[in-house]
């Protein structure tokens, strides 16, 4: 008599033997970290807090607009993160603020990942004279401490939030570039790999079908903690007054006003950088969590 | 004894030509890299607008008199020219003088560096003071309450740009506190709080790596061969795991020095520290470019040299590297 007999044992067996695919698997590892869930779950209330914050209000209204008889109010229910020098609302400032450290810290890392990880993978794929070359020219531009880089484009260009993703995205070219070669390079040495040129793929094939999907896990794990990593660099060079030109709210900017405060108005530099905190390791957790679902012989 | 002296110095003697050997070849590999180096940032700082004849030219200039001006002092002259020019003026100490306050470029940088380096130095005191003792104790307790207050330190210090780290030290420290001045550099406790500031974001880091790095040592064979024969619990961990564990850490430590180098643009911002990190930013928002391009290929040069003594005096620490170089 055969195991299966009806439909719904078919069914079962498909159930229970049914092959996961690498995104599921991932996703089953990365539910179980609480610091991962943790990480979402903050990020999903700033960028919704963010989203309403584009409701309620009017950048020429409440973003921008100076009103001198409300300047410098501690914090209150009116005004929950109290207001600036020219009278406008923090907390309003700093909800409509997240859209440019968000847009910064992902067109960076979309910057960064898309010219970095092509040369890695071509570097880490053909060998030889071009991986010799891509990578002394990745050496020279990983040798110029990243501020200075940014600085010196912000310094070429001018000012504004085009160049500041620019800066931001050069900056973090060689670190994907040395991790799309690494990852490549333990890739290429498969036997599956050996198998599809045996069976007469062409090396953009060979390329497409099995090694970008094979080495994308560590790749993906990076765009996670450059895009953390792009938000603080981004509000620094605002900070140092290279980013985001004023009057927008940066949150960088915000703090470099908030400087001239500090003595007596310390809740100015209190909330910005809080804001930019709680943003960077929600991010941290889930890269943290990422790298940790991908590849579980590294998690400690 | 003395039978077998004559082939432990030839031995010797060899292994030490081989690191002389190695060491000045890793110094000639470094020219290319400064001089591609130096080359991109005078590229990038070459495109911003304006140049100097806008600024010595008398108000009444007319455009055909600038133009004639600049090509006197050889502004037009092809990129490649120009920057073998400045090189040239590098390698005499020369490297022109500030539009704001003429003075010399070379002189101003190599006034400011050494605050710059005493900072880096003692952030990585501090860094190492915090991260190494956290990352052993995360390692040996993991998975206690030891090891998760550890990590929420070490995910905090990554996740909190450290100028703001600056200020919030500032408003406790010296403005509620009055404990530490909270600007200039000025007797030993004006640089307590921006060592602290450049060493926490570096203690995160170094305390990450520890703890990894130790969490691979512990599970080695001799640790196991040092308890058996009776070694204390703290010998084994500081002699015989946390030696072990530590060229990792040492790496992460060389590699923040040049990072240290350009980030102390921020603390020195929020600190005043008159050091280079200042001089680059000021010298930005008065579009002084000849002060700019100095700064910036200096301290580039100097941040990839220190990432070279770092990378040779792995080589002298570790015979496992020095046997992979010195073939």
């Amino acid at each position: 008599m055969p195991i299966i007999q009806n439909e719904t044992d078919k069914k079962a067996v498909i159930k229970r033997y049914k092959r996961r695919s690498m995104w599921a698997e991932v996703w089953r590892n990365f539910k179980k970290s609480k610091g991962a869930m943790t990480g979402i779950i903050i990020l999903i209330v700033v960028l919704s807090a963010c989203t309403i914050g584009e409701f309620i209000y009017d950048y020429h209204e409440d973003i921008v607009k100076q009103s001198f008889d409300q300047r410098l109010l501690r914090p209150s229910w009116k005004h929950p993160f109290g207001t600036d020098q020219y009278g406008r609302d923090i907390f309003a400032r700093i909800l409509y603020g997240g859209r440019y450290s968000f847009s910064v810290g992902v067109v960076a890392v979309i910057i960064s990942f898309s010219i970095g990880t092509t040369l890695g993978i071509v570097a880490g794929y053909y060998g030889g004279v071009i991986e010799n070359i891509i990578m002394r020219i990745t050496d020279v531009f990983a040798s110029i401490p990243s501020v200075l880089l940014a600085i010196a484009i912000t310094a070429a260009f001018g000012q504004s939030l085009l160049v500041l993703m620019f800066a931001v995205g050069v900056v973090g070219v060689p670190a994907f570039c040395r991790v799309a070669r690494a990852s490549v390079m333990t890739v290429v040495g498969q036997e599956y790999v050996e198998a599809a040129h045996a069976a007469g793929a062409k090396n953009w094939q060979v390329l497409i079908r099995h090694i970008v999907p094979n080495s994308m896990a560590p790749i993906i794990v990076q765009c996670t903690l450059r895009v953390a990593q792009a938000i603080i660099t981004a509000s620094g060079l605002s900070f140092l007054g290279l980013g985001v030109p004023t009057p927008s709210p940066e949150w960088g900017g915000m703090l470099s006003d908030g400087r001239a405060y500090i003595r007596d108005y310390s809740y100015m530099t209190m909330f910005p950088g809080l804001a930019i905190m709680i943003t960077v390791l929600a991010i941290n957790l889930i890269g943290d969590g990422l790298r940790d679902a991908m590849d579980p012989k590294l998690k400690r | 004894m003395i039978r077998y002296y004559k082939s432990i110095m030839i031995i010797l003697n060899r292994e030490r030509d081989l690191m002389i050997r190695y060491t000045i070849r890793r110094l000639l590999m470094l020219i290319p890299i400064l001089i591609a180096v130096s080359l991109v940032v005078y590229f990038i700082v070459d495109l911003a607008p304006g140049d100097v004849v806008d600024v010595i030219a008398p108000d009444d200039a007319s455009p055909e008199d600038k133009e004639l001006l600049r090509e006197m002092m050889g502004l037009n002259d092809p990129f490649i020219i120009r920057y073998a020019r400045y090189m040239q003026g590098l390698m005499r100490g020369d490297l022109g003088k500030s539009y704001v306050n003429n003075r010399d470029v070379f002189e101003v940088y190599f006034s400011r560096l050494p605050n710059t380096l005493l900072l880096a130095l003692a952030g990585a005191f501090v860094a190492v003071l915090i991260a190494v003792p956290l990352g052993v104790v995360s390692a040996m307790h993991r998975g206690s309450w030891k090891d998760a207050i550890s990590m929420i330190f070490g995910l905090l210090g990554l996740s909190m740009p450290n100028f703001w780290l600056g200020l919030l030290l500032i408003i406790f420290f010296s403005l509620k506190l009055g404990l530490f001045p909270s600007y200039g550099s000025e007797g030993w406790s004006s640089i307590v709080l921006p060592a602290i500031t450049v060493g926490t974001a570096q203690a995160a880091l170094v305390m990450r790596t520890t703890r990894s790095s130790m969490l691979e040592v512990v599970r080695q064979d001799y640790l196991r061969t040092a308890r058996a024969k009776g070694v204390p619990e703290r010998t084994v961990i500081y002699k015989h795991a946390l030696r072990n564990a530590l060229i990792p850490i040492v790496t992460v430590m060389g590699t923040q020095l040049g990072v240290a180098l350009g980030g102390a643009v921020f603390t020195e911002t929020v600190f005043a520290w008159p050091g280079v990190g200042r001089l680059v930013v000021d010298a930005i928002n008065s579009r002084d470019i000849p002060m700019v391009t100095g700064c910036l290929i200096l301290t580039t040069m100097l941040a990839s040299f220190l990432i070279l003594l770092v990378d040779i005096a792995y080589a002298f620490i570790d015979p496992r590297i020095k046997a992979r170089y010195t073939k």
